[in-house]
């Protein structure tokens, strides 16, 4: 048995196999805690002997040449660059179609007349908004070309937005191009300002009812009431 | 007579050489790593289930399912340590449905063979009483305990196998032996005194 003082540190120590000087010196006085701890010792001793002969059985001769039978039968493995030459192959082709489909859709028929109807417009249209004038352009070519309707020539399409315009709204539309690049102040003024309700409550004279018959809804000769 | 030769669509009888010597390159080298730690495998095993003829089929699993999967292993040095893995792990799983098995069949029989058991004093008995404390460790530990006392392994060795710090390896260590320690003193004490 050991002594209370020292029972978990020597029980540790013979767990640990780790004795500190202290507890060195303690065994060497106390006989108690020596026969003690040395029962620990054997305790411990079986269990490694028991652990090692466990551990270490004897491996059965028939176990590797199993396996290589069995790794006969077995795909072999790949090697892992084969997989990723796979992949990588994949994504390419989805690349390449991608392109491909995006140039397709870039390759649309060129239109005589390239505008947008601004949302707000502004005195200096001319200079800010590209739309107008791309379709500014296109009118004049239009206009050398005598050309009535958008002829389709496969050329790569412009950046900007296209809108066809019959023949009969040319004019309309150059008039109203000519109307937006004009440096006017009034072309600006698109937001008005709504003058704020007076807060004082405007005075109404007294309504006046001059007289009131009242009569029973059967009163009437043809049946009908009056109020 | 002239000899025609069977290839894939699309690759050359050059490609296929050239894959195929590769292949013989993993499986020779797969061998070579399999000789020097099939045995490692096998003790895990054994550790574990306490049955050489299960340990053998979970160690020749173990090896397969290693060589399936060889050619994604980056470093071939950690070969040692990823086969304790795999093989503990079949293994334990393997004890699981067998203990799961044991207990629907015959609950009754085992208990009475665990009170023999206890009645014996022999040092047989004190391994199956060590073993049998050995299956109420946690997973951690037992590992921990099964390598140390494995083939002479350090715990330098033991935490490069298991991939943890050496620190760990030693608290696990110590935590183990004093568990088993517990469920055997009552075993051992008579025998010592003695």
């Amino acid at each position: 048995m050991f002594c209370e003082a020292y029972n978990r540190s020597l029980m540790d120590a013979a767990a640990s196999s780790e004795l500190s000087p202290k507890l060195r010196g303690h065994l060497a006085e106390c006989e108690s805690c020596h026969s003690a701890f040395a029962q620990e010792q054997s305790l411990y001793a079986a269990i490694d002997t028991g652990l090692r002969a466990a551990a270490n059985a004897e491996i059965p001769s028939t176990l590797l040449p199993r396996v290589r039978v069995a790794l006969n039968n077995e795909p072999l493995p790949h090697a892992n660059f084969q997989k990723w030459v796979f992949v990588s192959a994949v994504f390419a082709g989805a690349f390449i179609l991608t392109v491909i489909f995006e140039l397709r859709h870039r390759e649309a028929p060129a239109t005589t007349v390239t505008a947008e109807t601004p949302a707000l417009p502004s005195p200096r249209l001319n200079e800010l908004h590209p739309f107008a004038l791309a379709a500014e352009n296109s009118i004049q070519q239009s206009k050398k070309a005598e050309a009535t309707r958008p002829i389709p020539t496969g050329a790569a399409a412009p950046l900007t937005a296209e809108v066809l315009v019959p023949n009969e709204e040319r004019a309309a539309f150059e008039k109203f191009l000519a109307r937006e690049k004009a440096p006017s102040e009034n072309s600006s003024a698109a937001v008005l300002l709504v003058p704020e309700a007076p807060k004082e409550l405007v005075p109404l004279p007294a309504v006046e009812i001059a007289s009131l018959k009242v009569l029973p809804l059967n009163g009437g000769e043809d049946g009908q009431g009056e109020f | 007579m002239q000899e025609f030769v069977l290839i894939e669509p699309g690759s050359t009888a050059k490609a296929e050489w050239t894959r195929e010597a590769e292949r013989s390159a993993i499986r020779r080298e797969f061998e070579e790593r399999m000789a020097d730690s099939g045995a490692l495998a096998y003790r895990v095993a054994r550790g574990v289930l306490r049955n050489d003829a299960d340990a053998e089929d979970v160690a020749q699993e173990a090896l397969l399912r290693a060589f399936r999967k060889f050619a994604r292993l980056r470093d071939r040095t950690r070969f040692r340590a990823w086969l304790v893995r795999i093989s503990f792990r079949i293994a334990l799983d393997r004890l699981r449905s067998a203990k799961r098995r044991e207990l629907r069949e015959a609950e009754w029989m085992r208990e009475r063979k665990r009170g023999q058991a206890w009645s014996q004093q022999s040092s047989n008995e004190f391994q199956k009483q060590l073993e049998s404390a050995m299956d109420e460790l946690p997973e951690k530990l037992r590992l921990v305990l099964l390598l140390s006392a494995m083939e002479g392994h350090t715990l330098e060795e033991v935490s490069t196998l298991l991939s943890v710090p050496v620190g760990t390896v030693k608290s696990r260590m110590f935590f183990a032996r004093k568990q088993l320690a517990e469920k055997l003193r009552c075993f051992v004490k008579p025998t010592i005194d003695r």
